[in-house]
């Protein structure tokens, strides 16, 4: 098996650079994955693709460009964003013939958005929405969504006209009705309730509390963050109790957890071990409502990571009672599922910690090489690292070859003996996913450059080769309605467009090909239809 | 109808001059055709004829030889009225189909032309022209392998002007069919599936010309013709089937533009 060598047989010559990303005229890297299939950009004409074992369909979106997609709590409603652009030059006939986007002169395009919902490649509702807001949050009852402007992400404000950079926009899913609420200056993070009756909006300089049970949504309550006019507050965290009474923020050079009290409004300052580097909120094993609201009954903790301390803190949600833990060296990452908190230092350290927040407790792991990404399976019983190399020169013994070499490693979180399984890869990871079964839990990694999916059962560490027709781009599961997963999809490096899709319980892989090849060489088209 | 025309200068020889075959016989005066000349009548015959010595002619003196100018009149075979030619040329595109994966907005054409002369001034032709191209998609890291494939049915008049049956000045029109096809592959380097489809259109050109027809004395006469002017195809669809059977466009193809051609033939 020449798929990758367990540690202790590590004798391959390993590639350990990955080769330049290839660029494809589809979103081989972010597709969106529903419950009936894979929504697809097309990157060349703003079109979109819904792709499943039986096929592939275009979505009619218009003459627009779809420049983003989300998938909606249900798991099978796509949102697309889609802008819209019309000629309308001082001299009508500089649009004279013009058919494309690029056809027509910069400074006569005029744009308009829209945020489509999407049910099995039919689009069901059509909101307008103002054409510069590039991020949507949505409540977990798959109602409400706030759609604001992201700007961390590239933003392109090129013909839009006046932009309000105060403001969101609520949308009502159901009714299709947009309606803008001014929440403060540069809108960072939004998080709903999980009654859907409230949302936050965390922006450059405040906090703001929007309600969404009357008429209409209004902003109810501003929470200032800072005490001066344009003061930027940088947040490293935000979070909402799961009991929603509480929205907990943490900031960038600040020792202080902000503890916003949503009503009555006030606003208490947790002191903290150093700056937070990271945040997460670990959800109660149980869920119960009632029982939510019993501090006895509840488990649920704040886990806060500093970039100048080696140590964690664990923010009660009750009475905020800090609890800390020391570590060896600081880290900066919290990888988070279910009750299970992984925290680590992205490509700095070595050292990676196993958090028992019910004991207050950690584990240490030791990996051969720096880790970039973490996974934690399905069940909690192991995580896995993906590692890349930190001495490029190595050769001869073992240790050099992990450490020049990109790699993964199987963490058992079953005890706390911190032992680890590394592997080394022919290539650098590009993706992976778990499929778990009764008796098996498999790992499947994609490498760049390589032709095959690997299979690993993490139990008994035996490992197959599932032959792929094409080297891989991305993976990931298709999710089932009531938030299981069902199957896998795989993108491959291809012009054309390639997806395959895998059975792991069979192994059958089955391939759809040709779908970018869908106005491959068509630009975006103009909006040419009449105004109202 | 062409003639060549050769004078020769010759010199008789003396000999040549002194030989009476060479000479011109003196003409028999011709008096039938006189005006005012009466039928002659019969001579009447003497029955005893005098006997009479027997006479001898003075012999003529000898002339001075004197140069002839003879004209020579060669007969050329008459200009065919038939000409078959292969071209060569090429057409400009600036269609995005073309433009995504050539860096040259022309593409390059091979083919045959056939005619025949309804008048001295007027032929009806018909041509086939053919072009194949390959390139690389740049928008897909160059992993795109496209090759566009054009076949191009002509028919038309041309109006000429000979000179000399040497030189053919002409305009020319010309309705155009075309069929096209466009083959994507995106592994190159590995047999795959590829992405095909065809489209038809039509479309016109116009030219001016000039043909040099070689003087030769044959039934067959070489040929060569210059053009230049403007053509094209109108703008088509190219579309493939997704998994429902409908069909979903991958793009246009059209040529617009001038075109210039050279063509070598024969006219027979």
């Amino acid at each position: 098996m020449r798929s990758l060598l367990l540690a202790l047989l590590g004798l391959t010559a390993c590639e350990s650079y990955p080769s330049e990303p290839v660029e494809t005229p589809w979103d081989a890297q972010n597709p969106v994955a529903a419950a009936d299939g894979l929504y697809v950009r097309l990157l060349n004409n703003g079109g979109l693709v819904h792709i499943s074992p039986d096929g592939a369909r275009r979505v009619d979106i218009g003459a627009g460009e779809v420049v983003r997609v989300d998938l909606a709590p249900d798991n099978t409603t796509a949102t697309a964003f889609v802008r819209r652009t019309r000629c309308q030059p001082d001299d009508p006939s500089d649009a004279r013939g013009a058919r494309f986007v690029e056809d027509c002169p910069v400074d006569a395009r005029e744009l308009s958005g829209e945020l489509l919902m999407i049910d099995d490649a039919q689009v069901r509702t059509a909101v307008p929405i103002s054409a510069h807001y590039n991020a949507i949050t949505f409540a977990a009852d798959a109602r409400w969504a706030i759609v604001w402007l992201d700007g961390s992400q590239s933003v392109d404000l090129e013909g839009t006209g006046v932009v309000d950079l105060t403001s969101v926009q609520v949308v009502d899913l159901e009714s299709g009705v947009a309606t803008p609420v001014s929440v403060g200056f540069a809108a960072s993070r939004v998080l709903f309730t999980d009654d859907a009756s409230r949302a936050v909006v965390l922006s450059q300089d405040s906090v703001a509390l929007v309600e969404l049970g009357g008429e209409r949504p209004e902003r109810s309550t501003v929470f200032p963050l800072t005490l001066e006019s344009g003061q930027r507050f940088d947040p490293v965290g935000v979070g909402l109790t799961p009991e929603g009474r509480h929205a907990l923020v943490a900031a960038q050079g600040r020792d202080d957890l902000y503890a916003l009290r949503l009503s009555p409004p006030s606003i208490n300052l947790v002191n903290l071990s150093g700056r937070p580097s990271a945040m997460a909120i670990v959800p109660p094993t149980i869920a119960d409502g009632d029982r939510l609201n019993d501090p006895l009954a509840r488990n649920d903790r704040t886990v806060l990571t500093h970039s100048n301390v080696a140590a964690v803190n664990l923010v009660e949600h009750d009475s905020f009672e800090v609890t800390t833990l020391p570590l060896l060296q600081p880290v900066d990452q919290i990888t988070l599922r279910e009750r299970q908190a992984m925290l680590w230092r992205f490509a700095a350290s070595r050292d990676v910690y196993a958090l028992d927040v019910d004991e207050a407790d950690t584990t240490r792991f030791r990996l051969q090489n720096l880790p970039t990404s973490m996974h934690i399976t399905p069940g909690l019983d192991f995580a896995v690292a993906l590692t890349r190399p930190y001495n490029a020169g190595g050769t001869g013994s073992v240790g050099n070859l992990y450490s020049s070499s990109p790699g993964m490693e199987v963490l058992d979180l079953r005890d706390d003996r911190g032992r680890t399984t590394p592997f080394l890869l022919e290539s650098s990871a590009v993706g992976l996913a778990f499929s778990e079964s009764e008796d098996r839990l498999d790992a499947l990694l994609l490498q760049n450059d390589v032709d095959y999916l690997l299979q690993l059962d993490l139990f008994t560490l035996q490992q197959q080769e599932l032959r792929l027709s094409a080297a891989p781009r991305a993976i990931g599961s298709l999710p089932t309605t009531d938030g299981g997963s069902e199957g896998f999809w795989i993108t491959h490096r291809s012009a054309l467009g390639h997806v395959s899709f895998l059975d792991p319980t069979s192994g059958e892989i089955t391939e759809v090909r040709g779908f970018a090849a869908y106005d491959l060489f068509n630009g975006v088209p103009l909006d040419t239809s009449e105004e109202e | 109808m062409f003639r060549l025309t050769l004078l020769a200068l010759l010199t008789m020889s003396p000999a040549l001059a002194q030989d009476p075959a060479a000479q011109p016989e003196p003409a028999a005066p011709d008096v039938s055709d006189e005006p005012g000349a009466t039928d002659p009548s019969p001579e009447p015959t003497d029955p005893n004829p005098a006997p009479t010595a027997p006479s001898v002619e003075p012999t003529p003196p000898l002339q001075a030889a004197r140069p002839v100018t003879r004209e020579v009149v060669l007969e050329r075979t008459p200009r065919p009225i038939r000409l078959l030619h292969l071209t060569y040329g090429t057409q400009a595109t600036t269609a995005p189909l073309w433009r995504a994966s050539h860096d040259r907005d022309a593409a390059t054409t091979y083919g045959l032309a056939g005619g025949i002369e309804l008048s001295d001034h007027l032929v009806v032709l018909g041509d086939y022209s053919f072009f194949q191209s390959s390139g690389l998609f740049e928008d897909a890291s160059n992993q795109l392998k496209t090759r566009t494939t054009g076949h191009q049915l002509g028919a038309g008049l041309r109006v000429q002007a000979p000179y000399d049956d040497i030189l053919v000045p002409y305009a020319q029109a010309s309705l155009l069919g075309f069929l096209g096809r466009v083959s994507l592959d995106d592994q190159p380097d590995r047999p795959s599936d590829t992405v095909g489809a065809t489209g038809i259109s039509a479309g016109a050109r116009a030219v001016a010309g000039v043909e040099f027809i070689v003087p030769v004395r044959a039934d067959i006469q070489p040929a060569l013709s210059l053009e230049l002017g403007y053509g094209g195809v109108l703008r088509h669809p190219y579309s493939v089937r997704d998994s429902e059977g409908a069909r979903q466009p991958i793009g246009s193809f059209s040529m617009s533009g001038l075109t210039a051609r050279i063509a070598l033939g024969a006219r027979f």
